[in-house]
């Protein structure tokens, strides 16, 4: 019964001191999107192998995929529905721009689909400011 | 080699050994990820813990060069066999925990090196490591893994050459908290995690058991005090040029390391091509090194705590149930990652318990360090067991607030 009851305080406290599981998701998301731009600007200028920015790559379209994903089913307070909405749009587009990633790894469009990852990680970085300020 | 060319050999070797077989995918993925988003202001911790594992690992080698008995020896004898069987049922989890995270580990630095996908070099990875087990030597094992852990100091030359603004990194080491907009409950929580990670059980079983292994007495206690005293705070700075090379690297791009392939991109950035395959075969030498240690743990704790033959100088026609233990091992560890697990987020899971399970072993060898019927004259001093007393302290304190934080801080997200 106690450990139950520690375990009941444990969560709600979560809940009250952890930012908003959206805002994390973007936040991540944001990440990601830097990381993946940063493996491809890498490659570009020689300074890493095929194989680990492939790898980086491929790590952050699955960290934005699974992040898409929880961000569809999760439940936000009615205050947040737009931002929820928003936060949809620009994943999806996120992924769409991870998958380009994965195909331009070590070819003359790694640039390009770069700077798009970093505007990407720009505008999911406002998102998630916004959405702090108003949970 | 004369007497005297070998010894400085044998100590020279002992260190760098030490230093290389320092960092496993535990410190590597959680200094990264603390440098990526908290800068070097859970520095701190990192030297709380490299003297704790200092510490540790001086009193359980101390009782195994004196005594001849190992650490589940020991505790069998000390808290007899039904609260020894609890004890070693909650060290085994943790460390099969690691063992599966440094098989993962294997796994993604084969990835970096060549693009293979994971989850199909996991059975070829532990058919390797259990061959090496069978076949090599434990000097062999113990040297080859350390030496080759060495080219993680590509991480130091790396953080050099990045030129930071080192007034800007000291100030990150001495500020009070988190400045980065983490919370304090995050903070605290990869304190923990960072500690855990400096603190793992199994390198202390692996210390005492190679101990038994290299049959040392209180003649090699020296050796002892000059691995742990110099070797692992050397490590310890590996430690911290990876978490620089993350605060210098991804912080200012806002990049929380997620994956391997992160902890390793600051080196490029640093260094280039070059510099991404040296600290690649460096991570794979670290894991497969930690894989193997972990392996043989498994099997030593097992098998001191049951009373059977145990140990790479004891032929495997003799050993039977100690290798069978050490086959089993790698086996549940590879069948855990072949669910598809992320080897990543195992590591998370080891560190964060690994500091929870610390005080099942750390206090039975701290009262039987104190032991004359253990340790002779070689009982702690007044100021070993003072520093002893307040690591207990704080071991205690982060094995009670790992899991809360956990749950609070949904794993530091």
């Amino acid at each position: 019964m106690k450990t139950v009851l520690v375990a009941v305080v444990l969560l709600v406290a979560s809940c009250a001191v952890m930012p908003d599981p959206l805002e994390l998701a973007v936040g991540e998301a944001a990440s990601a999107a830097s990381s993946a731009a940063l493996a491809l600007e890498q490659q570009h200028r020689g300074r890493t192998t095929g194989p680990a920015a492939r790898t980086q790559v491929d790590d952050a379209l699955r960290q934005a995929t699974g992040l898409a994903r929880g961000a569809a089913s999760a439940t936000v307070p009615s205050v947040l529905a737009r931002q929820q909405d928003e936060a949809l749009e620009q994943l999806a587009v996120l992924v769409r721009h991870l998958h380009d990633a994965t195909d331009a790894v070590g070819t003359g469009r790694a640039p390009a689909v770069a700077v798009r990852l970093r505007d990407d990680a720009d505008a999911l970085t406002r998102l998630e400011h916004r959405i702090g300020a108003q949970a | 080699m004369s007497g005297s060319a070998g010894k400085v050999f044998a100590v020279t070797l002992g260190i760098l050994t030490a230093i290389g077989g320092f960092v496993d995918i535990g410190d590597l993925v959680t200094n990264a990820v603390v440098g990526s988003r908290f800068g070097l202001s859970l520095a701190w911790v990192v030297v709380v813990g490299v003297g704790g594992i200092a510490v540790f690992a001086h009193m359980s080698g101390k009782v195994t060069a004196i005594s001849g008995r190992a650490t589940f020896e020991v505790i069998r004898e000390r808290l007899g066999p039904r609260a020894a069987l609890a004890n070693l049922v909650g060290s085994m989890a943790m460390t099969l925990l690691t063992l599966t995270a440094e098989i993962g580990g294997v796994a993604l630095a084969l990835q970096l090196l060549s693009g293979v996908v994971p989850v199909l070099v996991v059975l070829p990875v532990a058919l390797v490591l259990w061959m090496a087990l069978w076949r090599v030597t434990f000097s062999w094992l113990e040297n080859v893994a350390g030496l080759l852990g060495l080219l993680l100091l590509v991480f130091v030359v790396a953080l050099l050459s990045l030129g930071p603004d080192w007034s800007a990194l000291a100030g990150q080491v001495v500020q009070d908290g988190p400045d980065t907009g983490e919370s304090g409950l995050t903070y605290a929580y990869y304190a923990v995690a960072l500690f855990g990670a400096a603190m793992t059980p199994y390198e202390v079983f692996f210390f005492s058991s190679g101990a038994a292994e290299e049959r040392w007495t209180s003649q090699d206690l020296w050796r002892s005090r000059l691995n742990v005293l110099v070797g692992f705070p050397l490590g310890g700075l590996l430690s911290l040029a990876i978490a620089g090379c993350a605060a210098v690297v991804l912080l200012p791009q806002g990049i929380s390391v997620t994956s391997l392939s992160q902890v390793v991109a600051p080196v490029g950035v640093a260094l280039g091509t070059a510099g991404v395959v040296v600290v690649a075969v460096g991570v794979l030498a670290a894991t497969a090194g930690a894989a193997l240690e972990t392996a043989l743990s498994c099997g030593y704790s097992v098998a001191q705590f049951a009373g059977w033959p145990w140990g790479k100088r004891v032929r495997p026609a003799r050993a039977p149930q100690f290798h069978l233990v050490v086959l089993g091992a790698i086996v549940i560890g590879s069948l855990v990652l072949l669910t598809g697990v992320d080897p990543v987020m195992v590591t998370e899971f080891s560190v964060v318990f690994s500091a929870v399970a610390l005080p099942l072993t750390y206090f039975p060898v701290l009262v039987v360090a104190n032991d004359p019927d253990y340790v002779g004259e070689h009982t702690n001093g007044a100021v070993l067991n003072g520093v002893a007393l307040a690591y207990l302290v704080i071991i205690l304190a982060a094995a009670l607030a790992a899991v809360p934080l956990m749950v609070l801080t949904r794993m530091g997200a």
